[in-house]
């Protein structure tokens, strides 16, 4: 792993480079971010720079030189300056890893490994959602043991820092509070809002934004071999996380994207759309993929939003299906003065409905009927004025 | 890497490490033996994070090199192979390739990188105390059993070593007890150093075979025991003002026979209550009682044994457990009577025990309960 490894970031990066730097390494910090923008590499990356023996230094930065005994101990995340804190299986005991269970220790190696290969890997245990009070003692006691090396930074990491009970959120207060010498705590959240407020007072936050579109499509081309087209189609709706663009990339997002798009057509047909168009929707809501109608939907909304450009702007220079320029040329001479805005809030809406469970059928069918009106009144000004 | 090595000495130096492997790990590195051959000298360095241990043994060297071999798959394999003949073990560092050859049979394990294992910490300017055998083994024996589990009062899960004017005081106590051991040593200890050993490291030290020098640096204390180093990463606390709880005014001193008061502790306790572990020492000038009384079962027990009492009469209560450890704690070589000397104010300050023969060097302290 290397500071490139993390897609953009440039001004965390920075800031981090800079603390190594200058020396001025701070005794907590709180990466709040959302899955997927690289909270947890860029924590690893700071431990493993603090680390390096023999560090490279630029004037815009600092880099692991990835060869001294410092680098190569970090290659599979076994350096004993850092400690990562992760939720473990409910269960009786086995907060300790001496107490852990025989495939709990397996599965967590496993995915120490990942992480190690892979800094967008999340650790996630089955049936793990807290950090008990032992985990956290457990912790505490290693820090008041010395240094196992000298040198270099202690750097304790808690993923998913959210997930600390509130017996282990206090418990760590006079740690954070105290912190001893040569050691950075940094917790990672994505929820930085359901954390004890006398933990995160006690933190440096660094909030880790969501990546640029075009970082995620130059990423998901360069490391994950997608083709250009493609990633810019998965980047433009993997809200600014790069393991929700991971994820959607084994997805069918162009069928998806005729999918809803034909739907569209079958809503703006003439007179006989009725029967058509629902049965085309009891066909989608029978499967209940609410990820699927989600995704079907933010496509429409951005196939949407490139007819709105071309409206705007008169030309298709700046959209993203690029491959659907034609359809969408002729789509935005048929509809000029339709009330662009009303139909994309109207999508907005309903993707916030089916995330919230909504039943499928009871969203999209008042959508349908809703793009219909708009855009058969505007075809019918249109038509008026000429 | 490659080398021949007898089986037996292979056998007994992995068997030396191996509390240094921990049982389970997320790290793989961790349950990974560095071995290192350089010459004739094989050394192996085992680790947890916290200890680390070094032995280095003489094997008929062929190739230098250094390597980590899966510790729990390789002492198997040697354990499996008898106790007889020897084995030629061979190593590719760039595949991290192990073949073990023996008359009869090959074997081949995927080892790792020797970089990735954790750097053996240096001792530069570090100070420097020999032990003998005897000394370590009486420090490690009567201290550790008094330590702290309690992770909240972390200086106390280790034993205290106060090195001054040419003696160290060994210190161990959870609260509720204290164990103080005290060696004089003329020369060899340093003038003035105070650390707090990890208890697991000072519980490695009670099989220590020969002499022990024990060397400490800002971060790490380093016992080299012949050939073997045991490395420990210290605890960086500052260790409570023990001086303080040990009282100087404890006026009645009772002295027993540490055999019969412990039996008598033993059969008395059997009848003492689970959870509060109650004993009650009744003393007169040349009668001790041990009662015990259990309301909720109704049980109760009382041993009578021969003392020396310097008061009238006294009585003060105990939680069992605590007072036999530290009775136990005295053995012949505190004193060949075995004797135990007790000494008490009121029943509810300190109690302090030594051995009957008068000397310092062992002192422990019992805190009695309200009865």
């Amino acid at each position: 792993m290397a500071w490139t490894d993390i897609i953009g970031q440039d001004r965390i990066k920075h800031l981090l480079q800079r603390m190594i730097h200058e020396q001025r390494l701070p005794q907590a910090m709180l990466f709040s971010g959302m899955a997927g923008t690289g909270a947890v590499g860029l924590a690893i990356e700071f431990a493993r720079t603090s680390n390096c023996i023999d560090p490279i230094r630029t004037t815009t930065g600092i880099d692991a030189c990835g060869v001294c005994r410092s680098c190569a101990q970090f290659r599979h995340l076994g350096h004993p300056n850092l400690r990562l804190t992760v939720a473990l299986p409910a269960g009786k005991g086995g907060e300790v890893e001496s107490e852990m269970k025989a495939d709990v220790i397996e599965e967590l190696k496993t995915q120490i490994l990942a992480l190690a290969e892979d800094p967008y890997f999340e650790i996630r245990l089955p049936n793990a959602t807290q950090i008990k009070i032992g985990a956290i003692r457990e912790l505490k006691r290693t820090l008041t043991l010395s240094a196992a090396q000298e040198g270099g930074r202690r750097v304790c990491l808690i993923v998913h820092a959210d997930e600390m009970t509130t017996e282990a959120s206090n418990a760590f207060l006079k740690t954070l509070e105290e912190p001893h010498e040569g050691v950075t705590i940094i917790l990672t959240t994505e929820r930085p809002e359901r954390m004890l407020q006398t933990i995160t007072s006690r933190c440096q936050e660094v909030v880790v934004p969501p990546l640029g579109d075009d970082l995620l499509a130059e990423a998901l081309h360069r490391c994950d071999g997608i083709p250009e087209a493609d990633a810019t189609l998965i980047a433009s709706f993997a809200q600014g996380s790069y393991t929700r663009a991971r994820s959607f990339m084994n997805e069918d997002m162009r069928g998806y994207r005729q999918d809803v798009v034909d739907l569209l057509r079958l809503a703006l047909k003439g007179q006989s759309f009725r029967i058509p168009l629902t049965e085309a929707l009891a066909e989608i809501a029978e499967g209940k993929d609410k990820v699927k109608v989600e995704m079907m939907l933010s496509l429409l909304l951005l196939w949407l939003r490139d007819a709105y450009s071309i409206v705007k702007t008169g030309t298709s220079a700046s959209i993203m299906n690029v491959d659907q320029r034609d359809a969408l040329e002729k789509f935005a001479a048929s509809f000029g003065n339709a009330d662009y805005p009303r139909v994309l809030r109207a999508v907005e809406h309903s993707v916030r409905l089916v995330h919230r469970n909504v039943n499928l059928t009871l969203v999209l069918l008042p959508l349908l009927l809703d793009i219909r009106r708009v855009f058969h009144e505007a075809r019918s000004a249109t038509m008026r004025a000429s | 890497m490659k080398f021949t090595v007898a089986l037996p000495e292979l056998q007994k130096a992995l068997q030396k490490i191996l509390p240094a492997i921990p049982a389970k790990s997320t790290i793989p590195v961790l349950e990974h033996v560095h071995v290192v051959l350089a010459g004739t000298d094989l050394t192996f360095h085992a680790t947890d994070q916290e200890i680390t241990i070094s032995l280095t043994i003489p094997v008929a060297g062929e190739q230098d090199g250094e390597v980590l071999v899966p510790a729990r798959q390789f002492n198997d394999l040697i354990k499996e192979l008898g106790n007889a003949g020897s084995v030629e073990v061979s190593a590719n560092e760039d595949s991290a390739l192990i073949s073990v050859r023996t008359p009869t049979g090959t074997y081949e394990m995927k080892g790792l990188d020797a970089n990735e294992f954790p750097a053996i910490p240096p001792f530069p300017e570090s100070t420097k105390a020999d032990f003998s055998k005897e000394e370590m083994q009486r420090i490690a024996n009567k201290t550790v059993f008094a330590v702290s589990t309690e992770e909240y009062r972390p200086s106390m899960t280790g034993v205290f070593f106060q090195f001054a004017s040419n003696m160290v005081t060994a210190v161990a106590t959870d609260g509720f007890r204290l164990s103080r051991v005290i060696i004089r040593g003329e020369d060899r200890f340093p003038d003035e150093l105070d650390v707090i050993i990890p208890a697991r490291a000072v519980d490695l030290l009670k099989k220590v075979d020969s002499e022990v020098s024990m060397e400490v640096s800002r971060t790490h204390a380093r016992f080299t025991i012949s050939s073997q180093t045991i490395t420990t990463r210290v605890i960086d606390e500052k260790y409570p003002p023990y001086q303080n709880v040990i009282p100087s005014d404890n006026d009645k001193t009772l002295v027993v026979n540490q055999r019969e008061v412990l039996s008598a502790i033993k059969r008395v306790s059997l009848f003492a209550n689970t959870n509060t572990r109650h004993v009650r020492f009744r003393m007169s000038e040349r009668v001790l009682a041990v009662h015990s009384e259990d309301e909720d079962s109704g049980g109760k027990g009382t041993e009578t044994i021969p003392c020396e009492f310097s008061h009238d009469t006294f009585e003060v209560g105990f939680n069992y457990r605590f007072l036999e450890e530290a009775i136990k704690n005295i053995t012949a070589d505190d004193d060949p009577d075995l004797n135990v000397q007790m000494t008490f104010s009121t029943p509810i300050r300190a109690v302090l025990i030594k051995p009957g023969a008068d000397n310092d060097s062992l002192l422990m302290l019992v805190m009695p309960v309200k009865i």
